[in-house]
């Protein structure tokens, strides 16, 4: 059995002495896992980083089986992982690790996929910290817990809203959050977009930080509920973003 | 399991040897015990009881603290940041660095389960402050763990105003353009400098 896609490099980890066990996001096949030789011959894998846009074949004998992986750099590298200054090698860390710890084996993930691609090519830019916050919108919503910021959660039919509701996570205005304020998210300046107010593309940080509680609320609640620990490049990365604002 | 089968199978778990080399290595030294075995054995013993980490700098030496932390030719203002023992001795070998080292024990890398707390990191800023350290010269792994390391460590010390430094990346010794990789090779260019 074979499968040859495009992939975003996760990571590697030795085994044994001369093998590596590498994990792709791929395309067309979700998260694979396979064994690459490791030889200094860079397109086995042991020059591969985090983040590389890479070719990959995957080839084992039962769909089961680890496999043997071939990987070849793409043409088109979005960012060099050792470049980036430290908050957003943070953000790309966080980025790897909330795909490995939550995309099963071969599940087939097209838009979380384009919107990693889109990330990375948003890392080499000043507007990397925005389009990580709406990457991890995309990854719950790819995960089945998408925030609903278009409608009221009580039902109204205003379309300026301040708060998200942490049970629903639907976009919740000031009017009727008013009784539950202290208990609701506060929503980022940069989700309250509507058509008389356009949005400025300027980056707060402090603003991104609000958007990452939002969104790491739902994550520590659906995804990595008690037990299964919120990565902690995530955590780092809001603690960093708060002291460096 | 016999004494023979035993040594077999504690010699392949060794780097580099594998079921058939770690029997030709027992081969070896079973054929000559007086010449060969002996001798590792007292070697053995001798590194296990005396050979043990430098409590200053996570160097393994025979000595405490390590012959490098003793010498008085070192300058103890120049603290180089490392992951492994290995990396001590390859910049040893390579010569021309006179400062002290500061082994870290691996890199930050929470998939492995290896944050803050399980590498030296705490004793790296004793040592910054004990050593009125001056420069810390940043000599982590180039990837990404290495690099996340390297800001970790950053963030540790920036706060004791010292100057921190960083290996440069670039063309090797000897390299010829056509087998470099990509991404070292846009390093080189990026870190070009005045001929």
């Amino acid at each position: 059995m074979e499968i040859y896609s495009d992939g975003i490099f996760l990571t590697r980890r030795l085994f044994g002495e001369s093998q590596q066990i590498v994990r792709i996001f791929s395309q067309n096949s979700g998260l694979v896992s396979g064994v690459v030789r490791l030889t200094s011959n860079p397109k086995r894998g042991a020059l591969y980083q985090l983040g590389d846009h890479v070719r990959m074949q995957w080839r084992a004998r039962l769909e089961d089986h680890l496999g043997q992986v071939t990987l070849e750099r793409q043409a088109n590298q979005y960012i060099s992982a050792l470049e980036l200054p430290a908050l957003a090698l943070q953000a790309l860390m966080s980025m790897g690790a909330l795909l490995q710890a939550a995309l099963s084996e071969r599940v087939r993930e097209p838009v979380l996929y384009q919107a990693s691609i889109l990330l990375l090519e948003q890392f080499a830019t000043k507007n990397w910290a925005r389009a990580y916050l709406e990457w991890e919108r995309k990854f719950l919503e790819a995960m089945g817990f998408g925030l609903d910021l278009a409608q009221c959660a009580a039902g109204c039919d205003r379309r300026r809203f301040d708060y998200v509701s942490p049970k629903s996570g639907k976009a919740v205005c000031a009017r009727h959050a008013e009784p539950y304020r202290e208990r609701l998210l506060s929503m980022p300046l940069c989700w309250r977009e509507v058509d008389d107010v356009p949005h400025s593309n300027t980056v707060d940080m402090a603003d991104i930080v609000a958007g990452l509680q939002v969104t790491g609320h739902f994550l520590a609640r659906e995804i990595f509920p008690e037990g299964n620990s919120m990565p902690e490049f995530r955590q780092n990365l809001l603690e960093k973003l708060h002291r460096n604002p | 399991m016999d004494a023979i089968e035993q040594l077999c199978r504690k010699l392949a778990r060794l780097p580099g040897l594998g079921p058939r080399s770690a029997r030709r290595v027992a081969l070896a030294l079973l054929e000559e015990p007086e010449e060969r075995l002996q001798p590792l054995i007292a070697a053995l013993q001798l590194a296990a009881q005396q050979v043990n980490l430098c409590s200053e700098c996570g160097n393994l030496d025979d000595t405490q603290p390590c012959r490098i932390c003793q010498s008085p030719r070192r300058i103890p203002e120049m603290l180089c940041v490392i992951e492994r023992v290995a990396d001590l001795w390859a910049l040893e070998r390579a010569g021309g660095y006179q400062g002290l080292y500061h082994v870290l024990g691996g890199t930050l890398s929470p998939i492995d389960g290896r944050g803050p707390a399980q590498l030296r990191m705490q004793s790296l800023v004793t040592r910054v402050q004990k050593n009125r350290v001056i420069e810390v010269i940043l000599a982590t792994p180039m990837t990404v763990e290495g690099q996340v390391t390297a800001q970790y460590v950053v963030d540790l010390v920036t706060p004791h105003r010292v100057r921190i430094t960083r290996l440069a990346q670039g063309v090797p010794m000897g390299g010829e353009f056509d087998y470099l990789d990509d991404a070292t090779l846009k390093a080189a260019l990026n870190a070009r400098r005045e001929f």
